[in-house]
């Protein structure tokens, strides 16, 4: 499926959407939320704000407990079967450890009854690990499990991809790094993409847009324009306005946070 | 309430542990006597004994402990663990032929109560003749290695030794091992045909219920040893002349043994107790003609080495009234 | 070449060090206390006893492994099945499992001679007993590792649209593997000791014997260096198993461990 641009209406619509848990937790209340085809979108929060979860909602992974969420127009589950290709991109890389790392691109594509290893050999070569396709999980550094992660959320030509922090877990110079192949990729295909973080300054340096949500129960606060044209230089971030904008959203956080 | 509650506490501790008549007499020889199974009526003269008092009489304190599967009779004795213990005759040659130094001292069973029971609707009459049935023999005693030396048992299944008379009631094409005055009787009682087959008739017949000493006592505590074998041999006296009182107390230690069972047990030991040479001799006789013989089965069995065991060792008639 | 030698220095050499020392201590032991035979025979007897049976000890090694081994593959099919079933259905699970746990509580020696009763003598008996026996630890172990898995990857499944098949086939099957071999480790061991004890009832018919026969016909026959003889067999037979499960699941789990061995 060939990634849809310049949709008429927007791809992910949530009103009033709300997440109660079975402990009575109310993680999610009142978010209204909407994103266009072909945007790259940041959401950040504090911790336990509920970020994951309107995550998961979208990918239809959990229930929403009230108000209305579609995904190009139907349920994300009905999407998710149906007509959309959706990807998710976990906090841990989540790889097989049985399988190579190709075995592991190869894995979506396996599950719809196809083959194609031309195109996970491509798919490799796009993250720069087309030397360790043999490679098994255990065999590499967490920041190589991400990027086959990744490649194995590319691998189905996705129109939307959901990452949860998915860098969270790497020292500082590595996320830089992903940060930017993660923002060459997009640049290159221009899927719809969810990115999920606590950490500003990478909101900033891939999205469009970013939002800010509240703690829980979480909704979403601030809804702040990136107005940076593409591609985008890894110098950017030294820029002042950059600066000025990371400090916006910050400032939206930390308020939020004392209110 | 509280006598309700008495009684049985009473007779908990009355039948469990050993059965050794109340402590009294500082002046009476304490001894112990390990069993070779529960105590049945194959043990009769050894219970009679404690019963009637006759070991009393011949100066000792005597504790009967009984006995069970494996029960390790000839390694207690032998490790002086007890003084005395109850064997069979093929079992102490295989002890002395391991270098355990026990002695025989008195035989009450001149014929081996072993028999094989098959049913009498197959018709086999003599063990010879059993053919194309299954057959439950175990492997631990020694004459069923010399039965399958002995006959060709064609097209016979070989079985272990179930313990039971379950498979016997079921399959009319089954017999098994057995002592006379036991599986016999408990299958003709759930309604079977069983027929018993002497295995003495076909020639071997190891000595049964045998008392046991080591050496070094038979050399060194001859009173002890001479009090034991005389007052053993009367209590096998009294258990042939009335065993009722002697088998409510076997009943008392192992409810098992209905008083039905126990005396017909008595009743059918008579026989190969007094046997021609007992009555003649007395009770309890041994001879080197049968050992000898006897070691020779079970050489040609190929369960003892040749020149093993000096089959004169293995036993001595001295302390015999 | 070098690393046979080297795997002999480290893994073989020292359990057969210490197991010659306890030779040497067995036999000065049994030489200054003057321990006779019919208690514990020393190591020369034991070696003579060996040399002097050694075809009906090899034999009857032969025939006990191969009911064992039966019975293990067997329990290990079923085994697999049955926590298949369990894993797809907690209704069934929540029905059943306590079952599974009787097979681990009942003692073996009270059930096998219901088993031979049912089964019938012989080898289909002793396969049997030894079945039963080894049954639980594939189980419990196969159905822990199909259910234990991690949630991010099913929801990945998920994510894919998966069918409940091929979660079972690509995720469960292949995340359990390390689980089953765990069981099967616990399992080979029991198998040996079921065949034994099965041979104990079932027997093998009028000439063929294993090692549970010689360890009756020894035993009751008092010729106790003939049974050390055999229990040597007995725990060499399972050393022979255990490592070679041990062995087989080094060499398949080494992705699932990590690293090149």
């Amino acid at each position: 499926m060939t990634p849809l641009e310049n949709q008429p209406s927007p791809l992910v619509v949530a009103r009033r959407l709300g997440k109660r848990f079975a402990n009575d937790i109310e993680a999610l209340l009142g978010v209204d939320l909407d994103i266009p085809g072909g945007e790259f979108v940041s959401i950040v929060g504090p911790s336990g704000c509920g970020k994951s979860t309107l995550l998961r909602l979208i990918a239809g992974l959990i229930p929403l407990s009230s108000g209305d969420l579609t995904v190009d127009q139907l349920p994300p589950v009905e999407a998710r079967r149906q007509r959309q290709e959706l990807a998710y991109v976990f906090q841990e890389a989540t790889l097989l450890p049985w399988r190579t790392v190709a075995g592991n691109v190869l894995l979506p594509l396996e599950l719809r009854n196809q083959r194609d290893p031309a195109f996970v050999d491509q798919i490799l070569e796009l993250v720069g690990l087309a030397d360790f396709a043999r490679a098994y999980p255990s065999q590499l550094s967490g920041g190589m499990r991400m990027r086959v992660s990744i490649a194995r959320a590319l691998v189905t030509r996705p129109d939307l991809l959901l990452l949860d922090e998915p860098f969270g877990a790497l020292d500082e110079i590595t996320r830089q790094r992903l940060n930017e192949e993660l923002l060459r990729l997009w640049e290159e295909e221009r899927w719809t993409g969810i990115f999920v973080t606590h950490n500003v300054y990478e909101a900033v340096f891939l999205s469009q847009r970013v939002l800010v949500m509240s703690p829980r129960p979480g909704r979403l606060i601030a809804d702040i324009a990136v107005p940076f044209a593409h591609p985008r230089d890894p110098d950017l971030r030294t820029a002042p306005e950059f600066n000025r904008i990371a400090a916006e959203v910050s400032h939206q956080l930390l308020s939020s946070h004392i209110s | 309430m509280k006598k309700l509650l008495l009684f049985p506490i009473f007779l908990l501790l009355l039948g469990c542990g050993g059965d050794k008549a109340p402590p009294t007499d500082p002046s009476l020889t304490r001894v112990r006597l390990a069993l070779n199974w529960f105590p049945e009526a194959e043990h009769g003269g050894f219970y009679a004994a404690l019963e009637h008092g006759y070991y009393r009489q011949n100066g000792l304190e005597v504790e009967i402990l009984g006995g069970g599967p494996d029960a390790p009779v000839i390694q207690r004795v032998a490790t002086d663990a007890v003084e005395f213990g109850v064997s069979n005759a093929d079992d102490v040659l295989n002890a002395r032929a391991q270098q355990a130094p026990v002695v025989a001292l008195m035989a009450p069973y001149q014929i081996n109560p072993r028999c094989i029971m098959v049913h009498a609707g197959s018709g086999i009459e003599r063990i010879g003749d059993i053919a194309d049935i299954t057959l439950a023999l175990s492997q631990r005693p020694a004459f069923s290695h010399y039965l399958r030396k002995k006959f060709p048992f064609t097209g016979v299944t070989i079985v272990p030794y179930p313990g039971n008379v379950t498979q016997f009631l079921m399959d009319p094409h089954f017999a098994q091992q057995g002592y006379l005055f036991s599986e016999p009787f408990v299958a003709r009682n759930k309604g079977g045909d069983p027929r018993s087959l002497l295995v003495a008739d076909v020639g071997f017949n190891p000595y049964a219920s045998l008392l046991i000493a080591t050496e070094e006592a038979v050399a060194q505590r001859e009173t002890v040893i001479s009090a034991m074998v005389r007052a053993t041999v009367a209590g096998w006296e009294q258990y042939l002349r009335d065993p009722q009182a002697t088998n409510r107390r076997i009943h008392r230690l192992n409810p098992e043994m209905s008083l039905d069972i126990l005396a017909y047990g008595a009743e059918e030991s008579r026989p190969l107790i007094l046997d021609p040479i007992a009555r003649q001799q007395g009770l309890g006789q041994m001879s080197l003609e049968r050992w000898s013989g006897l070691l020779e089965q079970m050489i040609e069995a190929e369960l003892i080495a040749p020149g093993a065991v000096e089959p004169g060792r293995a036993f001595t008639t001295r302390f015999l009234p | 070449m070098n690393r046979f030698l080297s795997l002999f220095l480290t893994s073989v050499l020292p359990p057969l060090l210490f197991f010659a020392l306890l030779v040497l201590l067995w036999h000065l032991g049994v030489v200054l206390f003057d321990i006779k035979p019919f208690l514990l025979p020393g190591p020369l007897r034991v070696a003579r006893a060996i040399a002097d049976h050694f075809p009906a000890l090899l034999y009857a090694t032969g025939l006990t492994g191969l009911g064992a081994l039966s019975g293990f593959l067997l329990s290990f099919a079923a085994g697999f099945l049955i926590a298949l079933l369990f894993s797809q259905s907690r209704i069934i699970a929540r029905s059943l499992y306590p079952y599974a746990i009787f097979l681990q509580t009942v003692p073996v020696v009270a059930i096998a001679p219901l088993i031979i009763l049912w089964i019938g003598h012989g080898f289909q008996g002793v396969v049997a007993v030894s079945f039963i026996i080894s049954l639980f630890p594939i189980i419990a172990n196969t159905t822990s590792g199909l259910t234990s898995i991690d949630p991010n990857l099913l929801d990945l499944f998920a994510m894919n649209n998966a069918s409940r098949w091929q979660v079972v086939r690509k995720l469960r099957i292949p995340s359990a593997v390390p689980a089953m071999f765990t069981g099967a480790k616990i399992s080979s061991g029991l198998s040996v000791i079921g065949a034994i004890v099965g041979e104990f009832f079932a027997g093998y018919g009028t000439d063929d014997f294993g090692l549970g026969y010689l360890i009756i016909l020894t035993n009751g026959q008092a010729k106790t260096d003939y049974l050390f003889a055999c229990i040597l067999f007995c725990t060499l037979l399972g050393l022979a198993v255990f490592t070679s499960i041990s062995l087989l699941s080094n060499f398949l789990l080494v992705r699932w461990n990590g690293g090149e061995d």
